[in-house]
């Protein structure tokens, strides 16, 4: 177990560093995705369970909303440097816009920051207060995404 | 014989402008189906949801309802502003009848007779029913007067000339359904007609019109980035239930949220009810 961390740590050390050489923009454009990963999975167990695919679980729910909360304490800025928009570089969605309004973009950013602990507040408490919390954190994710990400 | 020549290009020249004045004029709808209808302003609430005049003419996004207009919508012919529609009396639409604004809105006309550019989508909302046209205006009347002035469309020669507009209707603003036989009927008047899904889904030949041939097939996105989705069953590859989720949640099965014109698309969708939202799902579902 140990050995396989090690070696997953050296491997993505080796990514790094092989990332970076080339493309200082290429870290941050994988992190910013990863983010939206982490909260993708995340979300899909909440909604499994909201639409009734899955049975409502507290334990797995609250676990999801951690995670989700946990990733909205990223700060965002750093992972936006000049030129890693979809204009200057293929492979990502993040729309110029983002730069025109940097305050508009943090401002958006802001509003997960603020639902996400009310999600992970609610989320073991039963089914009906995780939905209700879940439905705040979708609205964030529609709202940043009208303007802020390029049409694939 | 040139005095006769000339006499009859004459008469040619004045037969094609009266043709052409003919083919071009705006149509109105026929009076008597409105004259008695009083709309429900409660149910046009709905029609209002499901029709998306929001996504388009609301000014801003601090009051969802303040269709003050003022978006703008790049296209191949020049820029669209979205007009102000609201009960304002001097800037919007408040002065209107009820035939005024089924003329607007199924005849693509104005009050003063003028064509209204295709970016309206009349070609889609010719297909609404009277009674659902009577409620919407209904609660449009209940809607804030903002008293933005509205912004001139950005479109050059020859397309400035509205009264051209007649001739690219007779080519493509047809009230016919697309699918001829629909797995749901309700489905159907929601995607063809009240939410005018094929406005962006479908592709556009050179002038304008839509290819038909390709329905719901996806398109190149009209603000010249991207592309909007294919949304037909073998392209989608979604069930029922998660177009409809899609449309309550703005959340893609794989946990992906929606984004761009198609988050104002979702807001709207959402406040429908869920049978609506199926109804939606099983006519896409039934195409191809």
């Amino acid at each position: 177990m140990k050995r396989s961390i090690l070696l997953a740590a050296g491997f993505a050390t080796a990514l790094t560093t092989a990332a970076s050489a080339q493309d200082p923009l290429a870290m941050p454009v994988i992190a910013r995705q990863g983010i939206m990963a982490v909260l993708a999975m995340n979300l899909g167990v909440l909604g499994g369970m909201a639409r009734g695919k899955t049975e409502y679980d507290a334990e797995a729910a609250q676990t999801a909303a951690n995670a989700i909360y946990g990733v909205s304490m990223i700060n965002m800025g750093p992972l936006l440097p000049d030129d890693s928009d979809s204009m200057s570089r293929d492979g990502t969605r993040a729309d110029p816009m983002i730069w025109d309004d940097m305050a508009g973009y943090a401002a958006e950013w802001a509003k997960v920051q603020t639902a996400a602990p009310l999600l992970a507040a609610d989320a073991g408490k039963g089914k009906d207060a995780m939905v209700a919390a879940l439905q705040g954190v979708q609205s964030t994710c529609r709202s940043c995404h009208k303007a802020y990400r390029t049409p694939e | 014989m040139w005095r006769g020549l000339f006499k009859t290009l004459i008469i040619a020249a004045f037969a094609a402008g009266a043709l052409g004045l003919w083919l071009t004029r705006p149509q109105k709808v026929d009076a008597a189906d409105f004259a008695n209808i009083r709309g429900d302003a409660q149910r046009g609430e709905l029609v209002y949801y499901a029709s998306g005049c929001r996504s388009c003419h609301k000014s801003s996004d601090k009051g969802a309802n303040e269709l003050g207009g003022g978006m703008a919508f790049a296209s191949p012919f020049g820029t669209f502003y979205a007009p102000n529609i609201s009960m304002d009396e001097t800037h919007g639409i408040g002065t209107w009848s009820q035939e005024d604004f089924a003329n607007a809105v199924i005849q693509g006309v104005s009050p003063a007779g003028q064509h209204y550019y295709p970016a309206f989508p009349y070609t889609s909302y010719n297909k609404m029913e009277p009674e659902d046209l009577a409620d919407l205006w209904a609660y449009f009347r209940t809607l804030p007067a903002i008293s933005t002035p509205s912004k001139p469309h950005d479109v050059g020669f020859p397309f400035n000339i509205r009264r051209g507009l007649g001739l690219w209707k007779q080519l493509f603003n047809d009230n016919n359904w697309v699918a001829q036989s629909a797995s749901s009927d309700r489905g159907r008047y929601l995607v063809e007609a009240l939410g005018h899904c094929a406005e962006c889904h479908t592709p556009r030949n050179m002038i304008g019109g839509l290819d038909k041939s390709q329905w719901l097939a996806g398109a190149p996105d009209p603000s010249g980035k991207g592309r909007v989705p294919a949304i037909t069953p073998s392209q989608l590859q979604w069930s029922a239930e998660d177009i409809a989720y899609y449309l309550e949640s703005g959340f893609t099965p794989d946990f992906d949220s929606v984004g761009g014109h198609m988050t104002s698309v979702v807001d709207n969708m959402a406040q429908l009810p869920a049978e609506d939202r199926q109804a939606i799902a099983e006519y896409l579902l039934g195409l191809d």
